[in-house]
This record gives C-alpha cells, structure tokens and sequence, in this order.
C-alpha cells in the first residue's frame, strides 16, 4: 500500500477529497488500517482547523497589507452604508484597537463626523467605548477606538432568551451610567439597541456604536425591522433624537432581555407607532422582580413627562433593584465580599516601560506652588500585593497577575491627603483613592499605619486585578494640605450608591501636568537636604537608575516639604 | 490607506519568508514584526480558542493571551534559540500552550481549588477534543513531537492554520507551490506513520 499512502497524503495535503471506502478495500494489513485510521483522523483535524479559520483568509488577504496611519489593518470586522469597521493593530502603541474607517459623502460630511467622534472621545464612563483617535490619512476619516471582544447583548439574547433579572439590571445599570455620562457631555447616542451593548469580560458591559457617520431617518410607512423598535414615539413621529430618547431606547432594550422577545408585537411601523404610542408591550413572564419591572417601565412611559427624569435617576433606580436581587457571596481567603471588590482595569499593552508622567508632553512650565514651602514631614508608603501565594510589598518592575489584590500601605509624621493614582497603558489616569464609599477618608491621622483603600462598610477592601498584559503604573501622592488638582477630579464624581459599580474618577491631563510641577519632576522641592527629584525621572544612566530603584524600594522618605510623590510601574 | 511599501522598491513584508522577516526584525526592522504579527496574530488566536478547555473559556481572554505571548516572543527573538522558522513556529506553539496552562493554573489558585493541575485537559474538553476525540488529540500531539521542527513547522501551518500551499511556499521560503506541497506531504506522511504506530 506505499503508493496509495503516498497518493492518499497528496490529496490531504493538497485538501483534495478522499474516497475512504476505496481507500480501506485495498487495506491488506492490521498496520495499513491503523495508519488509515490515523489519516483519516488528521483529515478531521485538518477539516475542524479550516472551519476554525474560516474567514480569516480573505479578510487577511484583503487588508493586511492596508494601513492606515499607524495601523496596520488586520480583518474586516463589518461594513455598514457609511463605514467599515476593522480590526487593527496599532504598530506605534503594540495594542490591537479597531478602527471605524469613514464612507461619507464629502469633506463636511466627515467633518461633522468626525467632530461627534472629538465629542465622544470626552466621554469618560469604564462603558463608554473609549476612543483613542480621531484622524484623517490618505483622504480617509477614522476614528481609532477601543477593540472590544464580547458578545453583543442581542447575540446573547439570540443564544440565551430572556436573561436573568439580575444580570439585566445590571446591564442596564451600567448602560444608563454610560448614557448619564454622554448625556453630560452633550452626547446624544440616538440608536441605543441590543446590538450596540458589547458584553466584555468581568461583567463589563459597553456602550458602543454612537451613530458617528450615521444618519438614522425613520421612512413614513412600510416594513422595518431593528432600531425603529427602540425608538421613542417622538421620534418616530420624526422628531430628533434627545437625551428622553436614548432613555426610552435603553428600556425597551431591557424589556428585550428581561422577555427575551420584542416588547412591541407590530408588524409595520403604523402598528410600532400605535402600540408604543399606547405603551402597549407584550407581558413579561411571570416572576419578573417588581422594582426592576418598575424601572423599566418608567423609561418606556410613552410620554415625555412620564418617563423617568434621566439616564442618572434610571440607573439609581436600575441599581436599586440589582441590589436587591444580588446574593451577598463570601468570598474565599479572608472575609472579602464581591461588593468590596474594585475593579482595576488593566489594558494588554506593552508600552516600554515608560511611566505615563514622563511620556506625557509637558506644553508649558508648571506655576511655581505655595505648598512647597510648608512644614516638613516623614511618610513612608508601600505598595501591598495579596495573592495567592500570601501578601509582599511591591517593588518598581513587579509582576501581578489577574486576582492579585493591591493596596497601599502609608505612614505620616503630619496629618496627610494622599492620593492613589492608577495609569493604564493607554495613558488613562484614575484616581483609585480617596473614594467616597470607602470609610477612610483625608487627611490621614498622624503617626498611624493607614492601609488604602480602607473599610468599605466596615468590611476590609482593596483594588483587584482582573485582567493582564501590558503595564499597570500607580502612583501616590501626599500633601499636608488638600492637592487641588486631585480635589477637583474628585468632586466630579457622583454620590455612592449600594451595590453600585464604582465610577472612579478620570484624571484629566492638567492634573496630571500641575502635578509634575508640583510634585518634584521637574521643579525640585528645595528641603535642604540637597536630593533630586523624589519621582522616577528618566534615569540618565544604569547606577542612576538602580539608584532610584533603590530609592523605590526603600518605601521612606524624610524631611519633605509640599507635595510628595512616588511612581511604581509593575508589569502584568 | 496606503499599501505597505508604496515605494514598491523593496520586496512586501508579506512575500518575505518567516526567515526573512525573523531576521529583519532581530535587526530592529519594525515593519518585519508588524507584518509577522500580522501574519500569525489572527490564526494563532483562532488555533488556541480550538485548545482551551469548555470550562476554562470564562477565566481569561485566549485572543488577549495569544497576542500576548507573541509580543513577548518578538521582544525576547535575540535571547530565545530560535534556529528558524521551525524553531520559531514551535516556540510560539509551546508558548501559548503553556500560556493557557499557567493561567487555568493560576485562575484555579484564584478561586482557592482544592486540587491544581497543570493538565490543561484537566479542565474539560476543548473544542478540538469534542471534535475529534481527546485521545486522537493526545495521539496527535505525541506523533507531532515525534517529528523534527520543520515537519512541525509545516504541519502546524497546514493543518493547525489552514494556511493554503502558496502562502506556505511563500512563509517557508520554498520556490513553487509544489515545491510546498511535496514537503507539506512527507510531513504529513511521517506524522501518520508515527500516529498509525499509536494506535
């Protein structure tokens, strides 16, 4: 049989069909039809991988050798009539992104696109998608954004039907967070659906697709299918799109997936029209929680003034049900609850190992600040890992892993505001501490051991990581007196509210400036002791920069007037 | 958008062989590393989601993973025996393998398991086990390390990948198609002799 094993691996190597009946009769031996069976299975294997990679070739071969800009444009991911959507690797930043490349009419029509895409990249809110850029290359308009991997919420509800209640509070909860922050932002979605809701891991819902390049008319009569269902009667009566809209679109957004079938039973838009106009939805299965069935239809009220006041008051009302739907579960290994868990995000990038205070471009000079000259003091701060492999103080260059939980360590001679800053590879800052849920609060008492972030009723927390890659860069700061820059950032945040996802609060980049010159970067706080900068400036040489690793080690410093900082990058 | 190399007076990244392009981007050529990540990223990921275990799926993300061990692999390509393409492919296998390994490791340390092991399969069947059977799987992974790194290399490609006998006459840097595909056949041969030796 050395010939037809020879033909029969030719025809496999080249993908060509094989006649395995005819195969097996000139099968003489035990061994022929072992090695037959062995054929026949790579045959499946190979058949399995193929359809696995189905899609990959032409996409590949359509655009990998595209760019645009700095991406390098890896698979189509969906066309629509105005853009096309693509998965790309941004060669510059090492991160895979997407990116929405523009078909519009002409240089206003981009314009105008892409200054809706400026206003949502102010949009902060964890779900949001997040926007990385807006640009025009080669005389196409794009807007480069976050790459989300997740199911939509309407493949969910195609796979799954009705959803659990709580999981559609939850969802909802966050997306009315997400349209609260757009809303502040002037921000109109207009075609809040299902299929705009990526489902992303750790629960982490997003709000996607803001109708930028889109137009969304509604025809006066004959069949539809999709958004129209989750327009609000003003706007199929051909109004424009507001903020009551988006509220009503997220309800009957939820009403889907807590009935796991459309709200409105309507045939044509005439029908949409009366039966939204009458509020008139098809019942819920039997057993649907009051408050959450309540707070759904206060966002679907047909009018106007009957509908719930805003995406903020939607989400309270949407958290307050998902709190009362959420077992309390102990977590294993020491007394911490889901509810006191915090979410670091932390983005798969690799960016060098630059700390994001010394890539950031530094436009002009700091104003000299009054804080320098104040009293000295001691302070001794200590990055804490808890993992599985019990707690250890964490060093400049340290690796954390998903589940790892962080906290910081801090002692002062005076009565201290500190600060705890997260960066993400993206250059996002956050400002992880002082929160106001958290029992802890500024300034800390004097000559204590502080461990940040404190109690959350009464209940230890600390900040967890949840997912890996890249480089997560922390930072800290204390002052004798409250840093006005922090404190700004920190009043844009909203009341704590039980159960709900924390929004920590953005820093924003003339923060972050005011804080280098603050905080020792570059203006160096003279207290007389004659050392350099306390921060993790660019080492000018290897003994300088074991110099300040050791200095990051040491986890102490004396005689400091003003403002004192210190910077850990740690790798994930 | 603009093609790759619009002067057209240097070869396209994507015609160079993986040899090629290993050895332009330890050279520090960043054009050479987009377009292996390029070249591989998109099938890598879509190979491992095939190999995580059902049960693991939820724990971490495969495409964040894969991407991950790649990047890692080019920034490490002057420190790690890489002899060739072979070398590189199978060091990229091995990777992610161990990748998807250490994290269902550290995911079942997380959630305090009693029992931690380091046997992916431990974890369930993954897709390509339900497909085709575990022990075929096992059969195969066996007779597949039974082979030399250019075997490997090949079959990884046409099997695992799916790439087709141009694409991996181009990527090896063989002249014809059939050039690829008369190897791609001895590969395949030698690897059901040694997996009809299993059974």
């Amino acid at each position: 049989m050395a010939t037809d094993r020879d033909r029969l691996t030719e025809s496999l190597s080249g993908g060509e069909p094989i006649d395995w009946a005819l195969a097996e009769k000139s099968a003489v031996s035990e061994e022929d039809r072992s090695w037959l069976r062995a054929l026949r299975d790579l045959e499946r294997m190979t058949e399995f991988h193929h359809s696995l990679q189905a899609g990959v070739a032409e996409t590949e071969a359509t655009t990998v050798q595209e760019r645009w800009g700095d991406l390098l444009l890896l698979e189509r991911w969906g066309s629509g009539a105005n853009a096309d959507v693509y998965r790309a690797w941004d060669t510059r930043l090492q991160r895979e992104v997407a990116v929405k490349l523009l078909r519009l009419q002409g240089p206003a029509e981009d314009a105008a696109a892409l200054a809706e895409a400026r206003a949502l990249a102010r949009v902060r809110d964890p779900h949001v998608v997040m926007i990385h850029d807006v640009a025009t290359h080669d005389g196409r308009a794009g807007i480069e954004m976050e790459f989300l991997h997740g199911p939509t919420l309407e493949e969910e509800i195609a796979r799954r039907g009705a959803l659990p209640a709580l999981e559609v509070a939850r969802i909802g909860a966050q997306m009315a967070r997400a349209l609260a922050a757009a809303h502040a932002a002037r921000v109109v979605h207009g075609d809040v659906k299902p299929a705009n809701i990526a489902l992303e891991p750790e629960s982490r819902a997003v709000l996607t697709d803001f109708g930028v390049g889109k137009r969304s008319d509604v025809s006066a009569s004959g069949p539809f299918s999709g958004t129209p269902m989750f327009m609000s009667p003003q706007r199929l009566a051909g109004a424009t799109a507001t903020a009551a809209d988006d509220v009503y679109a997220l309800g009957v957004t939820l009403r889907w997936a807590l009935g796991g079938a459309a709200p409105f039973a309507a045939q044509s838009l005439d029908e949409l029209r009366a039966a939204a106009g009458r509020g008139d939805v098809q019942a819920l299965p039997p057993g649907a929680p009051a408050a959450l069935v309540t707070a759904i239809a206060q966002a679907i009220a047909p009018e106007v003034s009957a509908r719930v006041a805003s995406a903020q008051a939607l989400a309270e009302a949407l958290e307050r049900a998902a709190g009362a739907l959420a077992p309390v579960h102990a977590a294993p290994g020491g007394g911490w609850t889901t509810t006191q868990t915090i979410i670091v995000a932390v983005v798969a990038v690799l960016l060098a190992g630059a700390t994001f205070l010394m890539t950031r471009p530094r436009p002009k000079p700091a104003p000299p600040n009054p804080l320098i000259a104040s009293e000295a003091y001691d302070v001794s701060a200590t990055l804490m890992k808890y993992g599985a492999r019990g707690s250890a103080g964490l060093s400049e260059g340290d690796r954390v892993r998903p589940g790892d939980r962080l906290s910081v360590n801090v002692r002062g001679t005076l009565p201290l505001y500190v600060y705890v800053l997260d960066a993400d590879d993206k250059g996002e800052s956050y400002l992880l501490f002082p929160q106001p849920m958290f029992d802890q609060k500024n300034p800390l008492p004097a000559s204590s051991d502080i461990t940040l972030p404190g109690a959350r009723g009464g209940k230890p927390s600390a900040w967890t990581v949840t997912s890996r890659g890249g480089h997560e860069h922390f930072l800290i700061v204390a002052s004798p007196s409250p840093v006005a820059e922090l404190e700004k950032d920190l009043a844009s945040l909203a009341a704590p509210m039980p159960n709900k996802p924390i929004a920590y609060a953005r820093v924003g980049d003339e923060s972050i400036e005011r804080l280098r010159g603050v905080g020792g970067v570059d203006e160096l706080p003279e207290a007389g002791s004659g050392r350099r900068s306390r921060m993790n400036a660019a080492p000018a040489s290897k003994a300088s920069a074991a110099f300040e690793k050791i200095r990051a080690l040491a986890g102490r410093e004396s005689g400091i007037r003003g403002v004192w900082v210190r910077a850990v990058t740690l790798r994930n | 958008m603009t093609p790759a190399d619009p002067s057209g007076s240097q070869p396209q990244p994507l015609l160079l062989a993986t040899s090629e392009l290993l050895s332009l981007a330890k050279a520090g050529d960043a054009r050479a590393l987009d377009s292996l990540m390029a070249r591989y990223l998109p099938r890598l990921r879509r190979w491992a989601s095939g190999r995580l275990p059902m049960r693991a799926r939820s724990l971490f993300d495969t495409g964040d993973l894969v991407q991950e061990t790649l990047l890692k692999t080019f920034e490490r390509l002057d420190h790690i025996e890489v002899r060739g393409p072979g070398g590189f492919q199978a060091y990229v296998r091995a990777a992610v393998l161990n990748r998807m390994r250490d994290e269902v490791r550290w995911a079942d340390r997380r959630r305090g398991s009693e029992e931690v092991t380091d046997a992916l399969e431990d974890h369930g069947p993954s897709p390509l086990d339900m497909a085709i059977g575990a022990d075929v799987v096992a059969r195969y992974e066996r007779a597949l390390a039974s082979l030399d790194e250019e075997d490997r290399m090949l079959l990884h490609l046409r099997i695992e990948l799916d790439y087709d006998l141009g694409e991996i006459a181009t990527h090896t840097g063989r002249a014809t198609k059939d050039a690829a595909r008369m190897a791609v056949t001895r590969a395949l041969k030698r690897l059901a002799d040694a997996m009809g030796h299993g059974h």
